[in-house]
């Protein structure tokens, strides 16, 4: 295979993944194991990181009265209780220079997460609307663990259809 | 269902704390979507408190803004669709308060 028919081949086999991503929020109830859980969690743990500092901790919740306790704190989980999700945190002992770099960072295994969780079949949306402070009280999380992001996870009943998206020539500002 | 009833009313009342926080954050029209999330909640309290009474009304309105909240709406359309709602709401009110008026 030429290198460039390789290149195709690859980006058409990603962008898949990619492109068929969505924002899920309806879920079956079917319980989902703790290895598959694991799985995502390697995917973001392979971020990129300024300076590899990997300034990020994670937390499994799969204890159903948990996931409940969680979404009374989260309006943005709009739909259903998932059957399980992973708190992603900012570990604040690793910061070294300025905070808001690594929350690029904590974005990039985010992303990660997700589309290993397409990847793998499951459906997954991630929230930012909830209440760190207090998610953190519940899990009685050290202080310097802040969590700033929720992936709910479960079996899809319901994927969106594909968002409006800018097109090539309106995210390109400038080709020098 | 006593336990249930508290149990709703409570989760009611903890949306509405979160999500006055999430205000002082979040995008303007995260203020509208958990206001008629909140109508959501509110509408089901028949279902999940004993000894309220259903009201159809209100069960129409939640049916409309569940099919459409998670739409990919831009802030315009979404606010068309608050003031279709509110419009919806208009005409309940004065076919319910003015039903005996002269």
């Amino acid at each position: 295979m030429a290198a460039c028919e390789k290149h195709i081949a690859i980006h058409e086999e990603l962008l898949k993944i990619i492109k068929g991503r969505r924002s899920v929020r309806r879920y079956s109830q079917e319980p989902l194991q703790l290895e598959d859980l694991k799985l995502l969690v390697d995917s973001a743990r392979w971020a990129a990181s300024g300076g590899n500092l990997q300034p990020w901790k994670f937390v499994i919740v799969m204890d159903k009265k948990m996931l409940k306790a969680i979404k009374m704190m989260a309006p943005g989980i709009i739909r259903d209780t998932p059957p399980a999700l992973i708190v992603i945190c900012h570990d604040e002992k690793r910061i070294s220079g300025d905070r808001e770099m690594q929350l690029y960072d904590i974005g990039a295994a985010m992303q990660n997460m997700l589309l290993m969780a397409h990847a793998l079949g499951f459906g997954a949306c991630p929230i930012a609307s909830f209440d760190g402070e207090s998610v953190a009280e519940l899990l009685d999380l050290a202080s310097h663990i802040k969590p700033l992001l929720l992936i709910c996870v479960g079996k899809a009943v319901d994927t969106p259809k594909p968002p409006h998206k800018l097109s090539m020539d309106e995210v390109i500002t400038k080709i020098v | 269902m006593r336990e249930e009833s508290e149990e709703y009313l409570f989760e009611i009342a903890s949306f509405l704390i979160y999500s006055a926080k999430g205000c002082f954050l979040e995008p303007k029209a995260y203020g509208p979507l958990r206001l008629l999330q909140a109508f959501s909640l509110i509408a089901e309290i028949p279902k999940r408190i004993s000894g309220i009474p259903k009201d159809e009304f209100l069960l129409k309105i939640k049916k409309e803004i569940d099919e459409n909240i998670l739409k990919d709406m831009g802030d315009r359309e979404f606010e068309e669709f608050v003031s279709k709602l509110s419009l919806e709401v208009a005409r309940e009110i004065k076919k319910r308060k003015l039903k005996h008026a002269s």
